[in-house]
């Protein structure tokens, strides 16, 4: 099967920002921006949607605002990747707080990938994503474990004390805490 | 600590419960009191931070799905023609142009696997095709499948397309679509339940035997400026309608669209039922966290047609809002009220 998305070798991903080519409807760079983040927020998308077709139609919505939004991505301030997770998870959340008031959300888990450990590969190489991976490794194992059933699996405060047995406000400080800290970390480098 | 100081903590708290997607109704409320009262707070920084924390938290990217990628690609024309359409120029300023054409053998082909995955699926397939007008930029990319799917009579795979006329781009696959059915006139509504071996064919040289119109001309207006207002400016609030509690807005969705700056805003509707304008009229209340919530402002009276790619509504808010928090459309007697009793909410669409 041919891939929808063409593979074109004469130009190779780089990690080098496509965003501030696509917001002047540069088709290729759309089309690499696709292949290059496509894969993120499809398993972002899955994990935070109660169904793999909501996951599909959140994609969807997701690209649009990344198009919407390309001209807005400043490489100063952070990753073209933390860029596009931003507003992969700002839909993503949107989209399910607009479900939850109907009905309990299910979320779509994938069991056999619970708790990843991290991922590696080139697209993991950003440097601020590389060391707030060092601060949270440093950080408790119960918290590490509460941060990623809440960011990476999309569980609620009460699922994840269900899960981990921990109480509910020790589940909302040490998430609250973890990304406080990764705050922190954004912020000193940043500081000249 | 002082106040301030402890707000601002408080605010930190409930600013990461939103961001993570856990904040309760009566935090929200709280949320939104300290915002009103700390205009200066910006959760910028929390949102990258939980951005970065998701990522160093460990994300696998996974392949996406065939399909989608072909949607993706299909969206991408869509919307780049539309915001090109929209900022006045014949067409967006190619930065390889050479490149793009060596690819379209590419595309080509991926739109021969569409059709060839349309005719294969076992479900009848309607294919509605938008009419093309001046001033209307294609049916809003990213939720032209959700609003074709609600409308879908008996289950068929309804698939509204825009204002290309092509096989292709009716499951928003092909983005060189013109090249894959070419003549066939814009606005025409196929059905085509018998699949013959030549698809494109059939839909060029079928007419349907009739097609009211799907929509008034000013509504495609209506949809073109809300359009503009959201490829033009990063400000604009964009939520999803949810049902209420009265069953014509059981099957709601589509979005509000609101730009607090300009004041300015669109409601697209899909699933919300006709009214019968001398009985009864929808009338917008929008809830500001400024202002005492018994009183919310008036965003307008107006009816719904039940056009299959959704209704778009120009908001008319009669006094200035501040921070809105929530839009509700209630359904009232003919020219609206002042204060409504809210016994009966088609939808809502909350911005916390």
């Amino acid at each position: 099967m041919k891939p929808a998305v063409p593979e074109n070798h004469l130009l190779h991903d780089s990690d080098e920002p496509l965003l501030p080519i696509v917001a002047s409807g540069d088709r290729l760079a759309v089309n690499r921006c696709i292949r290059r983040y496509g894969p993120l927020v499809w398993s972002i998308a899955r994990r935070l949607s109660p169904t793999p077709a909501d996951a599909e139609d959140a994609v969807q919505e997701i690209f649009l605002d990344i198009w919407r939004n390309a001209d807005r991505f400043d490489r100063t301030r952070g990753s073209e990747k933390v860029f596009v997770t931003m507003l992969a998870r700002r839909t993503l959340i949107d989209r399910l707080r607009s479900l939850r008031t109907r009905l309990r959300a299910e979320t779509y888990i994938d069991e056999q990938s619970e708790c990843e450990g991290p991922a590696t590969g080139r697209a993991e190489r950003h440097a601020e994503v590389e060391e707030a991976r060092q601060l949270l490794e440093q950080l408790p194992l119960p918290q590490q474990r509460v941060i990623a059933l809440s960011l990476v699996q999309g569980m609620s405060h009460a699922e994840i004390s269900d899960s981990t047995g921990l109480p509910l406000g020790t589940v909302k400080t040490m998430l609250r805490r973890g990304i406080v800290r990764v705050r922190e970390l954004l912020s000193a480098r940043r500081q000249p | 600590m002082n106040d301030e100081g402890e707000d601002i903590a408080r605010l930190t708290e409930l600013a990461i419960d939103r961001l993570v997607g856990t904040l309760s109704e009566d935090d929200a409320v709280e949320y939104a009191a300290l915002r009103a009262r700390l205009p200066g707070f910006s959760d910028a920084d929390l949102e990258r931070a939980v951005a970065v924390t998701h990522l160093a938290s460990g994300v696998r990217p996974e392949p996406l799905p065939q399909g989608l990628q072909v949607h993706l690609a299909g969206d991408a024309t869509d919307y780049f023609a539309s915001a090109s359409r929209a900022r006045g120029s014949a067409e967006p300023v190619p930065h390889s142009r050479q490149s793009w054409r060596h690819l379209g053998g590419w595309f080509a082909a991926a739109a021969c696997l569409v059709v060839a995955l349309v005719i294969w699926e076992e479900r009848p397939v309607r294919v509605i095709l938008v009419p093309a007008t001046a001033t209307s930029p294609s049916v809003a990319p990213g939720m032209v499948r959700s609003a074709a799917e609600s409308a879908a009579p008996g289950g068929a795979d309804t698939r509204v397309v825009g204002d290309k006329p092509s096989v292709a781009a009716a499951t928003r696959g092909a983005p060189d679509s013109e090249a894959v059915t070419p003549g066939v006139p814009a606005g025409e509504s196929v059905t085509p339940s018998e699949r013959g071996s030549d698809r494109s064919s059939a839909i060029a040289s079928e007419r349907p035997p009739e097609r009211p119109p799907e929509r008034p001309s000013v509504v495609e207006s209506a949809a073109a400026q809300r359009e503009r207002l959201l490829a033009s400016n990063p400000y604009v609030l964009r939520r999803p309608w949810r049902a209420g509690n009265d069953a014509a807005g059981f099957t709601v969705s589509g979005d509000v669209v609101w730009d607090p700056r300009s004041q300015t805003g669109f409601m697209r509707f899909v699933g919300l039922r006709r009214n019968e304008p001398n009985a009864e009229q929808y009338q917008l209340w929008i809830f500001d966290a400024r202002r005492d919530d018994r009183y919310p402002v008036d965003g307008g009276v107006f009816d719904i047609s039940g056009a299959k790619q959704g209704d778009v509504i120009p908001i008319r808010a009669a006094l200035r809002v501040g921070v809105a928090l929530t839009f509700a459309v209630t359904i009232e007697k003919p020219g609206g009220v002042v204060v409504s009793d809210r016994s009966r909410i088609a939808a809502l669409a909350d911005t916390t």
